[in-house]
């Protein structure tokens, strides 16, 4: 479905890409794993045309779009919910789960969706009209990837979802990507939180300053021993 | 004297009716880009006479002067977009071509337009001048609030390019106008009303009531409507827009469009309100808008509508009470009082931005 070739990517004259190679098929859940500063949101930015790679290509269902811009690869179904959420704070959650369908012209669909996204979240409908910034971390969490569910996605990429969450939270955090999942939406998920995002992940890719270091079966990653001691902290 | 005060009064609100219609198009412009468009003054001018234009050809036509004016201000509007700041935005762009080609078609213009060298040091002179106080007044306002967000590189880039393109447009103006006033026709019937004995015209009542519904409709755009609703994303969040699927080169398209809509209407409502023309009101409305925009906190749409109106207000009342020489000192007063004071402005934001 998504195939990164030889990506590379860097921030005015310093690579933070080197030649990354990332294939995701339909309907899987691949984790990116790494320590901070890794790479794992440029490579995320790179997908969703926010950066654009100095090298390689980036195939979407066949099509080419490394080069295109944002709004036509969100167009594709390729969505993101970025990394410290990025809600607009001083729009109201409506407004914010509004600006998820700006593209879509499909109202009908458009309804069934915005159902769909009230009942998986029922936190958000009760503050339909209070400014996102007012809502607290956890909930913001979920307006963002409410938002993200009401682009249509065919591929959600989500930039550490857990991040700052409390541990209660974050597992159901990881239960509603496991249940968006299971609607047919194919996920690529960064995390810090290792553990957990193996534990839902059919693969995994570990990154290490710019490039990919391995990749294996997300079950063959928990019991290599040089991840669980890096990054599982055992 | 009740009498006097009142007239006065209803004059200031033309006036600050004006000054905010012009103001609305620089404060949008900033609140996307954060950026002070300097061709905007211009763009009001040409509009003005674009208006004019069209009173020669098709006759006194209030609605056809409007519209005339309207599709050439957002023209030349769109054109500024995508020539003089777009390209900025646009990594690809290489700063130091763009900028030699940007000098060299200030001198070229510049040359152009004026009679003798002189002309054209005093003309650069006053840019200058310009660009001083402004680039005192941002400084001013990034110390308290939110321009911290982007480089100040590409900041300074596209500050150059907004004056450059200033420059151009106007020394275009005198180069295809002459430096002459014209006189503008009466566009609006000369109808007189006494309302609790005092005198009112119908294109007072109209000047105001007209620009009121402008903003109404404005304020509807930016709140009610889809398109309001992604500008006001941009202005937020440029990076989270564009993973809505929002291309904001589209959206800042469309607020040059709307600024220089309202900047068209203002000028021939000026125009046919003091019957005449000058090229260079231009670039003093538009200081004024400006100091207006600053006075209601630059960013904010209320803010643009109550400080053009308290300029105007005030600005008239100083030249009725006090002396009419204090007019523009009145205007630079407000503003190095309001940047001591406030420098955010009434309606800025002093909370920084959570994002
Ligand atoms: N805007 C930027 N300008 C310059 N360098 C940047 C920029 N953004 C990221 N970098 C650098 O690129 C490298 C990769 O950053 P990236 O944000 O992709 O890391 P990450 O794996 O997402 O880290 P984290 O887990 O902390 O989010 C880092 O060395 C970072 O300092
Ligand atoms: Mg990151």
């Amino acid at each position: 479905m998504l195939e990164l070739k030889n990506i590379s990517t860097r921030y005015g004259n310093i690579y933070a890409l080197d030649r990354v190679n990332i294939k995701i098929k339909k309907k899987e859940i691949v984790t990116i794993i790494g320590a901070n500063g890794a790479g794992k949101s440029t490579i995320l930015n790179t997908i969703s045309g926010i950066l654009k790679p100095v090298n390689g290509t980036i195939f979407f269902e066949g099509e080419c779009i490394s080069l295109k811009e944002t709004d036509f690869i969100v167009s594709k179904g390729v969505v993101q919910v970025p990394e410290g959420r990025q809600i607009f704070p001083h729009l109201t959650v409506l407004e914010n789960i509004k600006l998820g369908a700006y593209l879509r012209k499909d109202k009908t669909e458009i309804n069934r969706d915005f159902d769909y996204v009230t009942t998986l979240f029922p936190r958000l409908k009760e503050r339909f009209k209070q400014a996102g910034g007012t809502l607290s971390g956890g909930e913001q969490q979920m307006l963002a990837i409410a938002r993200g569910l009401m682009s249509k996605p065919k591929l959600l990429l989500l930039d550490e979802p857990s991040l700052g969450l409390a541990p209660i939270f974050v597992r159901s955090i990881f239960d509603i990507i496991k249940e968006i999942n299971k609607n047919g939406v194919t996920i690529l998920l960064v995390e810090q939180n290792a553990r957990m995002a193996l534990s839902i992940a059919d693969r995994g890719y570990i990154v290490e300053t710019g490039h990919i270091k391995l990749e294996a079966k997300a079950k063959d990653l928990l019991t290599d021993d040089s991840v669980r001691e890096a990054y599982l902290g055992i | 004297m009740f009498e006097t005060i009142v007239h006065q009064l209803l004059n200031g609100l033309i006036v600050g009716s004006i000054y905010a219609l012009i103001a609305l198009g620089y404060t949008m412009v900033y609140g996307i880009l954060r950026l002070i468009n300097f061709a905007h003054g211009e763009i009001f001018v040409v509009g003005a006479f674009a208006g004019l234009l069209a009173t020669m050809i098709f006759g006194d036509s209030f609605i056809i002067a409007i519209i005339f004016a309207s599709i050439t201000s957002v023209l030349l509007g769109l054109f500024v977009e995508r020539v003089a700041y777009r390209p900025l935005r646009d990594s690809k762009t290489s700063t130091i071509v763009f900028s030699a080609v940007g000098l060299f078609a200030i001198v070229f213009v510049a040359f152009l337009s004026q009679n003798t060298i002189f002309d054209l040091l005093t003309s650069i002179l006053f840019w200058l001048g310009v660009l001083f106080l402004v680039a005192i007044i941002l400084w001013l306002v990034r110390s308290k609030s939110y321009l911290k967000s982007r480089s100040s590189n590409s900041r300074i880039n596209a500050l150059i390019s907004a004056i450059a393109m200033g420059i151009v447009i106007s020394n275009m103006i005198a180069l295809i106008k002459g430096p002459d006033r014209e006189v503008y026709p009466k566009l609006i019937p000369e109808v007189m009303f006494n309302v609790f004995g005092i005198t009112v015209s119908l294109l007072q009542l109209f000047i105001i009531s007209f620009s009121f519904v402008l903003m109404v409709i404005l304020y509807i755009v930016v709140n009610k409507t889809k398109v309001g609703l992604a500008m006001r994303a941009v202005s937020y969040n440029l990076v989270a827009a564009k993973l809505m699927g929002i291309n904001p080169d589209k959206i800042i398209s469309f607020t040059f469009a709307i600024g220089s809509l309202l900047a068209a209407i203002a000028g021939v409502l000026v125009g046919t309100y003091y019957n005449i023309v000058d090229i260079n009101v231009g670039m003093m409305y538009g200081l004024k808008a400006f100091i207006a925009a600053v006075l209601g906190g630059i960013g904010s749409i209320p803010g643009a509508v109550i400080g053009g109106v308290i300029l105007g207000v005030v600005e008239v009342m100083g030249v009725a009470f006090i002396s009419p020489s204090y007019r523009d000192a009145i205007a630079f007063g407000i503003l190095i009082f309001i940047l001591i004071v406030k420098p955010t402005g009434l309606f800025g934001s002093n909370t920084k931005e959570k994002i």
